[in-house]
């Protein structure tokens, strides 16, 4: 991890911290609570720039439906405040740890396991206010859903890693939280029988806003929400639908949805790796039967079945994963095991026009490269 | 017989395409030298329109080769002139392109061709229990293609987002013809950077778009559709804040005011009072315990803020008909005047009221008649000009009066174009709305991804 570390406290000050930067070649990692360093491959930069005192809320409007927070905001903080007033960041962020924060969030465009109905947080992020490679602030798109003036370039920074900008600023989409929530739990007689359900569920117009399943035990897990009213009826036709199973309480519902949002629930145990997969829900099935070769020892599918968290032995080249991957129409991430852990071979790799796309805008944005260099392998 | 064109470019693209797909007569230009906007037009060199992939790379090949700029467009209904030619122009039409390729019921996914009105999409999704969710106004006549290209909005954002929430993948053939993917079927993924997003609201000027998978969701189990009737336009405005401060998120929440309202009931005659202030749509869908319980609290919730009558359809076709007082809005004005003019503000939903009474005063200082409608939900408002373009003196006021309702939707920390695009009518305004350095990155990107600039030239920015 890159030292010594640079400590803006204030937009002025990051932008010029960029310009220093930038006239002396240095290259910068952006980070704050330092809880998604496993995701992505270790940065190469120079110099840590350290943002946790770009912290704070700078506008909350329960009726606009909007929150405007500095990016090292810690994502708990968010979440309880949001709670107060019955709203929720409805793309259920995972929090890698408990120092998590918002910019982190959106830096990695996290999502959890509402996102297969609610959408991911690309879809969430309204405009932000961003330095760019040059030091320059960009206040870009806005604080309404409707936006359409010029290129959407602040966009790219959501899921960027890092790299192309430092976000000083973020405006996120608010949705009222349901009111309540049960999870039908079911023992699935083999994975296929619990994909067929998780095809079938998930073409219903019941609200069913969490669709899992865990190797380990073989249960599939249905969540409804909505008001206390409706998931009671729901969760029972999903129960006489199943012919079997068990449905759990608004508490117990919580919990599990919980784990299920951090890496499935799954941990890496020594000499293993853990692999996110994102792929057609139909391409499931034969993916997990290419990795049952390589040694797969447990996994979890969420997202009805687009999402699968996957557990490798650590011997296992992380090319064969991304093989697979690419041969469903997905895409994998390799998550890091250790501070010492590189990650080279953290992502798929892009074809090479879209490589060559992605340098474009890299270099539209950050022409030297300064901000987290190596992190993204583009 | 008259031809605006050049007859070595007409070689160049009937080498390439057959001579029946590339148009070249005065009569069969005209056709293609406008779009939906008031006012703009001017004759392109000619049309193609392409029936393949390859042909829209055969035809992009040769523009790149010969410098000359290419306008892509497909029914032509874009309101801010992104789709009119420019002088010298290929116009690349892309109706033909307009093939249905995949209903993916495994995976919630349709894959289309650019030239699919959108309006088919939605028919084809409902025919298999699925919903696609965006609706813009021309959703009957628009294109696919367009609405990703100008990431079109509709009645539904506030519940279900716009165009762009909708976009899983996109196949984008580049300025020199080179066709590449980016996003898969899976959720919207990707390695590396979301050039997607880079693509969706570009409005042709990155590159043209030739195929596009959708995302689908299931259709929801029940809706209930209720109108409501206001003596004040702050009392529908704070009813609307209401509903969303009661946790209720409606599919549709959109609104006419006096004008439009009157415009509406002398044209659709569904028995609108037009001494009202303002009109409102509000629908709720889901769950039908939800749906049943959220409807009965709308109708509370606007009483209680002094509506003068709530409205509640008790069968589909008075839903069809209570909603059609909004759908025909646009129509309703348009017959009223020569020129309509139809703009396209967004402000945030606390300052409706505001700029509501902005837009009426601006109205009268300048004597002009704007009717208002709009998308109460997520803040976008149509304040529709009724004029005559002939008529220069009225043309100069309606000017001035447009110009200060983008100012204050500035001041009201608001932006000057939701749903329709920048494309000619709001360059000018766009440096103002996006601050320097964002105009000089965006030329920046513009001249990497199009090295020519042959790409719709002269639209968002020069």
């Amino acid at each position: 991890m890159a030292t010594p570390a640079v400590v803006p406290a204030t937009v002025a000050e990051v932008a010029a911290s960029v310009r220093h930067a930038a006239a002396h070649g240095t290259s910068l990692a952006l980070r704050a609570g330092g809880t998604k360093d496993r995701l992505g491959r270790t940065t190469t930069a120079a110099v840590s720039m350290d943002l946790s005192d770009l912290r704070g809320i700078v506008t909350y409007e329960p009726e606009e439906l909007i929150l405007i927070a500095r990016p090292a905001t810690p994502l708990a903080e968010v979440q309880a405040l949001l709670a107060d007033n019955n709203q929720h960041l409805a793309f259920e962020p995972p929090f890698w740890g408990a120092a998590a924060t918002l910019g982190g969030t959106i830096g990695i465009g996290a999502s959890g396991p509402r996102r297969f109905v609610a959408g991911a947080a690309r879809d969430f992020v309204l405009g932000m206010e961003f330095v760019d490679g040059r030091g320059r602030v960009i206040r870009a798109g806005g604080r309404v859903v409707k936006n359409v003036t010029g290129y959407d370039l602040w966009r790219a920074l959501v899921g960027a890693y890092g790299t192309l900008g430092v976000m000083t600023e973020v405006c996120v989409k608010l949705w009222p939280r349901p009111e309540s929530q049960q999870t039908l739990a079911m023992d699935a007689r083999s994975r296929q029988e619990a994909l067929q359900l998780m095809f079938a569920w998930s073409r219903r117009p019941e609200a069913i806003t969490g669709l899992s399943y865990t190797s380990a035990n073989g249960t599939l897990w249905a969540r409804v929400e909505g008001s206390v009213a409706a998931i009671r009826t729901q969760t029972e036709s999903l129960l006489k639908d199943a012919g079997r199973g068990e449905i759990m309480d608004e508490t117990a519902s919580q919990q599990l949805w919980e784990q299920i949002r951090e890496c499935g629930g799954l941990q890496m145990l020594p000499g293993e790796i853990l692999y996110r997969i994102v792929l057609p829900p139909s391409r499931v099935d034969d993916a997990v039967a290419a990795l049952d070769k390589l040694g797969l020892d447990r996994y979890c599918l969420d997202w009805g079945g687009g999402l699968l968290w996957a557990v490798l032995p650590a011997t296992m080249p992380a090319a064969a994963v991304h093989n697979i991957a690419t041969d469903n129409r997905g895409v994998a991430a390799r998550v890091g095991s250790d501070a010492e852990d590189t990650n080279e071979a953290a992502f798929t790799p892009l074809s090479e026009p879209v490589a060559r796309l992605n340098q474009t805008l890299r270099n539209a944005l950050d022409p030297q490269g300064l901000f987290s260099p190596g992190r993204l392998k583009i | 017989m008259m031809t605006a064109s050049d007859p070595e470019l007409t070689a160049a693209l009937t080498a390439v395409l057959p001579a029946a797909q590339v148009l070249t007569t005065a009569e069969d230009l005209a056709v293609f030298a406008f779009d939906g906007t008031a006012i703009l037009h001017q004759l392109p060199a000619c049309v193609v329109m392409p029936e393949t992939v390859e042909q829209v790379a055969a035809v992009l090949r040769v523009a790149s080769e010969r410098h000359v700029p290419v306008v892509t467009r497909g029914s032509g209904t874009g309101l801010s002139g992104g789709s009119v030619p420019c002088e010298g122009c290929i116009v690349l039409c892309l109706v033909r392109l307009n093939h249905i390729l995949e209903v993916d019921t495994a995976n919630l996914t349709m894959t289309v061709e650019p030239g699919v009105v959108t309006q088919m999409i939605a028919e084809r999704a409902a025919d298999v229990g699925l919903f696609y969710p965006p609706d813009p106004g021309s959703i009957r006549i628009s294109t696919i293609g367009g609405n990703v290209a100008n990431n079109s909005g509709g009645l539904r954002g506030l519940k279900y987002g716009v165009t762009r929430d909708y976009v899983m993948a996109l196949q984008v053939a580049m300025a020199d013809g080179q066709i590449l993917t980016t996003g898969t079927k899976c959720v919207k993924d990707v390695a590396g950077f979301s050039l997607r997003d880079l693509f969706i609201g570009s409005e042709g000027t990155l590159g043209v778009i030739t195929r596009i998978t959708l995302k689908l969701i299931p259709q929801p189990a029940a809706k209930a559709t209720l109108l409501g009737l206001f003596d004040e336009m702050t009392a529908a405005a704070e009813t609307i804040s209401a509903i969303i401060a009661a946790k209720i998120i409606p599919c549709t929440l959109e609104f006419l005011d006096r004008t439009t309202a009157e415009c509406v009931e002398g044209y659709a005659h569904i028995g609108l009072p037009t001494d009202v202030a303002a009109v409102t749509l509000m629908e709720v869908d889901g769950h039908p315990a939800e749906v049943e319980e959220q409807a009965a609290r709308i109708e509370q919730i606007a009483r209680d803020h002094g509506a003068r009558d709530v409205r509640r359809a008790a069968t589909a076709a008075e839903a069809t008909q209570l909603a059609s007082a909004r759908r025909t809005a646009f129509s309703a004005l348009a017959r009223r005047a020569p020129t309509v003019i139809l703009e396209d503000v967004t402000v945030p939903r606390s300052r409706l009221a505001e700029m509501v009474a902005a837009i009426q005063r601006i109205a009268a200082d300048h004597d002009v008649t704007i009717g208002t409608f709009g998308h109460m939900g997520d803040g976008n408002l149509h304040p529709t000009f009724l004029t005559d373009e002939r008529n220069a003196t009225e043309m100069a006021r309606v000017e001035a009066a447009m110009k200060e309702i983008f100012q204050v939707t500035i001041d009201l920390e608001g932006t000057i174009t939701g749903e329709h695009g920048v494309g000619l009518a709001k360059k000018p305004f766009l440096p103002a709305a996006v601050g320097p350095v964002a105009m000089e990155v965006m030329r920046r990107l513009k001249k990497d991804f199009d090295p020519a600039g042959i790409l719709n030239p002269g639209k968002i920015f020069d």
